[in-house]
């Protein structure tokens, strides 16, 4: 991996000021060298004001990566046209380093649902991520990353296992994976599985991108049912993960995402050296 | 279409019947599907609350959510960008008969409404008195033309003071709901959205902007709603602001 960029921050409005002063890239920051940024490019899509100015002065010193949230690439009608072509808008205006969606859905007929739904990984599901997945790399007109789903409900009908549907839908379309490392703890705890063999049998070759998140226990069923709510520090166990994983595959981008209860930007940041330091162990063992 | 993409569907609507052959279920399963439901419902509201904070303040979040609540089940959107999210609830809230006793809510929330459309609206560099010097008498015969951020509004009542004493409270709007007609401007000439109270002439002068009139027609309208008024100083005052753009040539 080239020295940047290295561990970056999923950038927040009431964070803005503080993003822009970090000193730009290049100079003697020790671990913020590689910060980068991330945001979903749903909030910029918008005509003017504020939001898109800031996003270009911060653009103007550090890496960004588009990370959309609402093509529904699962879905069982083909991408938003109208969606596409202003995702394309924005990659074109702020040249992200990397562009990402998830294996999920949210649009049906005239509804969006602010969610990332799950399908079961059949044969029929499969043929329909890959067409939209190849639609969607040809409008916007760039290799995207597919973020790995957390699940919550057993499906029927899985005729393959979580990471080789993945694998299948990269080498069918040649798309990149982003692994979300807090998203495999989740759903290994729902579901019953092993994280470390999900993370040991991911190809290194396919992974452009890592995320790490809080998660919470479900309000109702505790620990049985853990949420995926963004809205905590990186737990130790992910951490962990984190590590076994960039040891074996080497360092990748890695974002920490915090979307809900978003603390001091200062907090984030020392989430985002802790990740920073982990890289260049993994690096310096490499 | 699939049949598995129907049935998940409808249960997020609250009928898992169909989903119940495309799972394995056990005993947290519906907890599993609470998830989900629960996950687009709260997105779906705290947008909304986000899109409309004054009414939220006035209200409180648990009021707000709970009205929310019945929204977003009767207009769940269509659209990913949450910002424009929710744009019939002010018409909602004027229909909503636990608002009833709050006449005021419903023309709050237009108010919400116009300041994140400015909010986003697109960048323009507005007609300053240089701009305006150059063109000169020329300008009477010009149709006017408006900052794409401007929202204009002329109320009944006191909507507007009652919004700025919220939403602006160090501007010394009065905290206050009676029947007195008052105008509003909202806009964004640069960075920030602004807003201000408008007098009967300073509107009558922008709704004929609105309205695509030349200057020395809004001039006229200003002039009949208030006998004797300086316009070219009240011209002045708005072209300070930044409420026009430069009026395009003829032909």
């Amino acid at each position: 991996m080239s020295a940047f960029p290295t561990a970056g921050l999923g950038l927040k409005p009431q964070h803005y000021v503080e993003a822009e002063a970090c000193p730009a890239v290049g100079g003697p920051n020790g671990l913020q060298d590689g910060l980068w940024f991330e945001v979903h490019p749903e909030n910029y899509m918008v005509d003017g004001g504020p939001r898109l100015s800031w996003l270009e002065r911060i653009r103007a010193r550090r890496p960004l990566s588009l990370h959309g949230v609402g093509l529904s690439l699962a879905g069982d009608e083909r991408p938003d046209r109208a969606h596409l072509a202003r995702f394309r808008a924005l990659i074109d205006r702020f040249e992200p380093f990397v562009v990402s969606e998830h294996l999920a859905w949210s649009r049906r007929g005239n509804v969006y649902h602010p969610d990332l739904l799950p399908v079961p990984r059949s044969r029929e599901m499969l043929t329909l991520v890959c067409d939209h997945v190849e639609e969607a790399q040809e409008y916007l007109g760039r290799r995207i990353l597919i973020e790995n789903p957390t699940a919550y409900l057993p499906m029927a009908g899985h005729e393959w296992d979580d990471v080789d549907f993945l694998v299948e839908i990269a080498r069918r379309t040649g798309c990149g994976l982003l692994v979300d490392v807090n998203n495999v703890h989740v759903s290994a705890a729902n579901m019953g599985g092993s994280a470390e063999a999900w993370l040991d049998a991911v190809p290194a070759d396919l992974v452009g991108e890592i995320h790490l998140a809080g998660h919470r226990p479900d309000p109702v069923w505790g620990e049985a049912l853990l949420i995926d709510s963004h809205d905590a520090p990186v737990a130790e166990a992910v951490w962990r993960l984190y590590e076994r994983l960039i040891g074996r595959i080497g360092g990748r981008p890695t974002l920490i995402e915090r979307d809900g209860d978003v603390p001091e930007f200062a907090e984030l940041l020392g989430e985002q050296a802790r990740a920073a330091e982990a890289l260049m162990l993994a690096e310096a063992l490499a | 279409m699939t049949a598995f993409h129907a049935a998940f569907e409808t249960a997020l609507n609250g009928r898992v019947d169909d989903l119940w052959p495309h799972l394995q279920p056990d005993d947290r399963t519906l907890g599993a599907i609470a998830v989900y439901r629960n996950t687009a419902v709260k997105g779906r509201i705290d947008a909304l609350e986000a899109n409309y904070p004054t009414v939220s303040q006035m209200v409180g979040s648990e009021w707000f959510r709970a009205a929310a609540r019945e929204f977003v089940e009767a207009q769940p959107g269509d659209d990913p960008v949450l910002a424009a999210y929710g744009a019939d609830f002010p018409d909602w809230l004027a229909r909503f008969e636990p608002a009833r006793d709050m006449p005021y809510l419903a023309p709050v929330a237009r108010l919400d409404r116009a300041w994140t459309e400015a909010h986003l609206s697109p960048d323009a560099s507005p007609m300053n008195a240089r701009h305006a010097a150059t063109l000169g008498l020329a300008l009477t015969g010009m149709p006017a033309r408006l900052h794409p951020s401007v929202r204009l509004f002329w109320f009944d009542w006191t909507a507007p003071s009652l919004w700025l004493a919220h939403r602006y409270p160090t501007a010394g709007a009065e905290l206050a709901w009676r029947a007195e007609p008052q105008g509003l401007l909202i806009q964004r000439p640069d960075a920030e959205v602004r807003a201000r109270l408008l007098s009967r002439a300073e509107w009558a002068f922008l709704d004929a902007c609105q309205k695509g009139r030349p200057f020395g027609a809004a001039a006229l309208s200003a002039q009949s709603a208030q006998p004797g008024l300086d316009v070219p100083a009240l011209f002045a005052g708005l072209i300070a602001i930044g409420v026009f753009e430069t009026p395009l040539a003829r032909g």
